[in-house]
């Protein structure tokens, strides 16, 4: 008996077949046949035969199926390709999986979430470094004014303007809406009047009264319009207020400064913030209290000078302003003075000599990380440089820690080769894998993203002090977030596309007959290892170099001592009882030399002073082009002898002579400038007495010594032109110590100080330390290359492990057999490290010449280097062979030492 | 007895053509070809289903289920706007398609040496 119910639906069973047909299509064929197979029963058919006629018409299932299934492909929605209702089973799957495999899933979820952390941590860092200045309004508008200046083969750079400038700009220039000035102060001793201990502020700079409206700043107390006003007037910052006045309202109150004159804090402001360039300095003298706030000099180039330009006009013209000033108004101005000068003169001699001055503008927003070397900054800059590195750095981490996650997932696929088989078998398609394993991946990703807020969070505190900031990680920011689980998305994306591509692309018949050795990808996994390593063999190349130059410069001979000398600050403070402190210092027992100076050989800045030589003066005028703009230093006799220099060519000062107070000493790059040799250079007179009418009066110093150059600027620059004359107002003591404990020393010179000078700070340090502070951007560096060379390694290690312990697994039963034959464990754990140690080697061929160009053009940057050898190539091979071969070693002598019979046994 | 290719070619306008005449669902639509070609287009009644889907994705026609006297549910599919558009630019090309044949087969003496 023909049953029609069962026909049809075994007839609609071959639908199912195809994914083409929804459960709503099946229905309407499935009516369709009905309403056939009625029409045709009703004409007169058999119920079998009326089936058989509507099936036969309907025709062949297959290629309809071909036809829908061309209407159903394109209509993929986003939903649809993440599938929300397998999501739960893929998740399920995805956690059966990691408790199931608790190792790998370690290794998978710590290796991201370092990765993850470092580069959270240097995210940061470089946001920070990109924010500086801008918190300030109109940020965008203000413009510094800065000085280019050559003079006879000397070439720097000044972060501020002569004191005209800001007159010139304001009546002048169309473009600008605003101008401030500052004007560099040096550190200042402040107290109460009626305290006797005085407070040494580091960070004191004059400002006139635009300055608050320049950079949008209120003021907590006082009236911002005429804080800045009046001579003899201050602003302090809240902090440095709270030091001196503490709960005490400042406001109004007086201020003695250096223990002569008396100032009124007429205004009271918030402290600045970290990220700007004026974190440091907490306090504001008006600068109507100088004699020179009106100076018509053009070379007083002591005065930052700010501009806000008109919104919607740009730098260019303003640049355009500044490229006329020279001849427009300096020229001018230095005529009144130097007979026969011309602009065309100027230009000629200009021309002749290669000496220029130029005027040129910074963005506010750019100090921090466009203008390191200029001198003058109000603190110290930074460098875009590093942000590049770090950024280079971040991105390498999170690529090693992503490409950490490949390998470990792809290795153990393998593993779960069966179960893609199986899904397969019974009807998931391609995609369906993809989204099991992207899920998993994502799982991962998310767990790392919480273990690595955690790391960050403990790390925060160290990475702070390592790069002087003081980072929080902002949690209550929205966008914080979101940028980070977006990241933490593209990189579980990123993580675990390839091992999902991989995977999907497994054929059932081959995976399910159990050759696993089918699966393949070995290639892939081990060029992924040699890049990991690449990257790690990269970075212990570079941190070597970052250091052996740190110590090159440390170690360099800087032409000077600097062990064992002790600097005393601010030594004016004795008044006239400097002279009998010198003297009971002196008696000193460990006391070997004693010398009074504001000069010391580290960088800092310190101005030029203009120089003529006698020959460069004819018909009784200074041939411009012959000025020499070098730095002068005032010493006395015991400078010499107590920095230890040496004298090349005639003698340093001396008491024996009377006549000392008219010599001068220069250094050898001094001699070079003036065309000359040391012997030469004896006896010649300079000048820079050049502003006086009455020629025949003109002051001469008379050259007695010169002494070999020695290093008092960093030592990425060039030694640079010096001279020393006697005298000058000290307010530095350097004491030569001789060797042993400095303690008893240290307290007999404090004990002393405050007999001579009662109420005043004692502040001293080693020069060695201050050096150490100028090369303390490189130590960093070193150190940041350091910590985060080490993650690397770190990372890339995990991968090799995880590497390692799979393919030990996979060789299981190899393993056991070649015991079986008589293998030894030794041999064994060869020819398992052996496979690895190649990649090792590929990855430290591709990596050293990367990182020997690398490093070498980070090391342009010093005119003093180190050279690259070859040492420091094969120490990075050898450190990354012997770390892979560690941690290589440890599974394969796991497995190198297994009991075949436990091995084999399921064979 | 019509080709399949041809029979392929024309089926979107015929369906079009049907359903402006009234909704209608799969079977009777089927049946109405066969009624007017008088068997002489030859159809597997299952290729019409990616058709009307086809068409549908398109917005050429849509549909909805419905149930008829309580007795069996059924897809109707519905002519839209955009489908008698395009039925008319249809009806147009093969108004076109049957002035060239025309044209073509029209035998004249003098071009026939």
């Amino acid at each position: 008996m023909f049953n029609l119910e069962g026909a049809i639906k075994d007839w609609l069973r071959q639908f199912r077949k195809h994914k083409a047909f929804n459960h709503g299509s099946v229905r309407e064929m499935e009516l369709h046949l009905r309403d056939h197979i009625e029409d045709l029963i009703a004409s007169g058919h058999s119920q079998q035969k009326a089936f058989d006629l509507a099936v036969d018409e309907f025709g062949e299932i297959p290629s309809m199926a071909r036809e829908e299934f061309q209407n159903i492909k394109t209509k993929r929605t986003f939903l649809s390709i993440i599938d929300i209702t397998m999501l739960s089973n893929y998740l399920r799957i995805g956690i059966r999986n990691f408790t199931k495999q608790p190792f790998f899933t370690t290794l998978n979820t710590f290796g991201l979430a370092i990765g993850m952390a470092g580069g959270l941590l240097i995210a940061l860092f470089i946001y920070d470094e990109l924010s500086f200045d801008r918190m300030f309004s109109d940020a965008d508008r203000i413009y510094r004014i800065n000085i280019d200046n050559q003079t006879s083969g000397e070439y720097s750079q000044y972060a501020s303007a002569p004191g005209p400038m800001a007159d010139v700009l304001h009546q002048d220039c169309p473009q600008v809406e605003l101008v401030t000035r500052f004007r560099e102060v040096g550190s200042t001793l402040m107290r109460k009047p009626d305290a006797t201990l005085n407070v040494k502020e580091a960070y004191v700079t004059g400002a006139d009264s635009a300055f608050f409206e320049m950079f949008g700043i209120e003021l907590l107390d006082g009236n911002k319009n005429t804080a800045l006003k009046q001579p003899k007037s201050l602003v302090l910052t809240e902090s440095v207020a709270k030091k001196h006045f503490g709960d005490e309202k400042a406001l109004g109150k007086s201020l003695l400064l250096d223990d002569t004159e008396e100032y009124v804090v007429t205004g009271v402001m918030a402290d600045l913030p970290k990220n700007s360039f004026l974190r440091n300095h907490g306090v504001y003298i008006s600068l109507s209290s100088y004699k020179d706030e009106h100076t018509p000099a053009w070379n007083t180039w002591y005065f930052p000078t700010f501009v806000k330009l008109k919104p919607y006009t740009n730098a260019e013209d303003l640049q355009a302003f500044l490229d006329t000033v020279k001849e427009r108004y300096l020229i001018p101005w230095a005529m009144t003075f130097v007979p026969g000068l011309t602009i065309e003169s100027s230009r000629a001699a200009d021309k002749e000599s290669g000496n220029f001055m130029k005027f040129n503008t910074t963005a506010l927003t750019d100090i921090h990380l466009y203008s390191s070397n200029r001198e003058g900054e109000f603190s110290a800059n930074s460098d875009m440089q590093n942000v590049y590195i770090m950024s280079f750095i971040g991105f390498f981490l999170l690529l090693l820690a992503s490409v950490n996650f490949m390998n470990l997932s792809t290795a153990q696929s393998l593993k779960r080769a069966k179960e893609v088989g199986i899904r397969k078998t019974l009807g998931s398609n391609r995609l369906g894998v993809i989204r099991q394993f992207l899920t998993e991946s994502f799982l991962i990703s998310f767990l790392s993203l919480w273990l690595a807020i955690l790391i960050a969070l403990i790390v925060m505190p160290f990475f702070n002090e390592l790069s002087g900031k003081s980072i929080a990680i902002p949690f209550e920011q929205p966008i914080f977030w979101l940028l980070l689980i977006l990241a933490t998305f593209f990189l579980g994306l990123f993580s675990g596309s390839y091992p999902a591509f991989f995977m999907s692309r497994f054929i059932p018949a081959h995976v399910l007959k159990g050759s696993l050795s089918n699966v393949g990808g070995g290639k892939i996994r081990n060029s992924l290892v040699v890049f990991q390593f690449a990257i790690a063999v990269f970075l212990i190349v570079s941190t070597l170099v970052v250091f052996q130059q740190v110590n090159f410069i440390r170690n360099k001979d800087l032409g000077f001592q600097k062990d064992q000398i002790l600097v005393i600050d601010d030594i004016y403070a004795a008044g006239n009882q400097l002279e009998s402190y010198r003297e009971k210092v002196k008696q000193l027992a460990q006391v070997e030399s004693v010398s009074l100076s504001s000069y010391l050989p580290t960088p800092s800045s310190r101005g030029g002073t203009t120089y003529f030589s006698e020959g460069a003066i004819e018909d009784e005028t200074f041939k411009s082009e012959k000025a020499m703009i070098i730095e002068e230093w005032d010493i006395d006799y015991d400078y010499i002898t107590t920095l230890g220099l040496e004298v090349v060519a005639g003698r340093g000062f001396d008491k024996k002579f009377g006549t000392d107070s008219a010599g001068i000493i220069l250094n050898e790059s001094a001699v070079v400038m003036m065309e000359t040799t040391p012997e030469k250079v004896l006896g010649t007179r300079l000048t820079k007495d050049i502003h006086r009418e009455d020629k025949e009066n003109t002051e001469y110093f008379t050259v007695i010594g010169v002494v070999r150059n020695f290093h008092f600027e960093t030592l990425r620059n060039r030694i640079a032109g010096l001279t020393m004359v006697l005298g000058g107002k000290p307010n530095k003591m350097m004491v030569k110590l001789s060797g042993g404990d400095f303690h008893s020393t240290i307290s007999s010179l404090e004990k002393t100080w405050k007999e001579v000078a009662p109420g005043q700070p004692f502040n001293y340090y080693f020069m060695d330390e201050s050096f150490n502070e100028t090369y303390r951007a490189e130590q960093r560096l070193g150190s940041i290359f350091t910590i985060f060379t080490m993650l690397s390694i770190f990372i890339a290690c995990i991968g090799l492990f995880g590497l390692a312990a799979f393919n030990a697994e996979k060789r299981t039963k190899e393993i056991g057999i070649k015991k079986v034959l008589g293998a030894s464990v030794r041999t064994i754990t060869y020819q398992l490290s052996i496979d690895f140690l190649k990649l090792v080697m590929v990855a430290i061929i591709v990596a050293l010449p990367l990182s020997w160009y690398a490093m070498n053009q980070w090391l342009q940057d010093f005119s003093y280097r180190i050279e690259i050898s070859w040492l420091t190539m094969v120490i990075a091979a050898l450190l990354a062979i012997v770390i892979s071969i560690v941690t290589v070693s440890y599974q394969s002598i796991k497995a190198a030492i297994v009991n075949p019979v436990n091995s084999l046994r399921s064979e | 007895m019509i080709s399949k290719n041809l029979t392929a070619a024309s089926t979107k306008p015929i369906i079009l053509g049907i359903l402006k005449q009234g909704n209608s669902y799969g079977y009777l639509i089927i049946k109405k070809i066969k009624e007017i070609s008088g068997g002489r287009m030859k159809y597997s009644d299952g290729m019409l289903y990616p058709v009307l889907h086809r068409l549908e994705k398109e917005g050429l026609i849509k549909s909805n289920w419905a149930m008829e006297n309580d007795t069996k549910p059924r897809k109707y599919y519905e002519i839209t706007n955009e489908g008698k558009e395009a039925l008319v630019t249809e009806k147009e090309q093969w108004q076109q398609v049957t002035a060239v044949l025309n044209e073509v087969w029209e035998i004249n003496p003098s071009n026939n040496n």
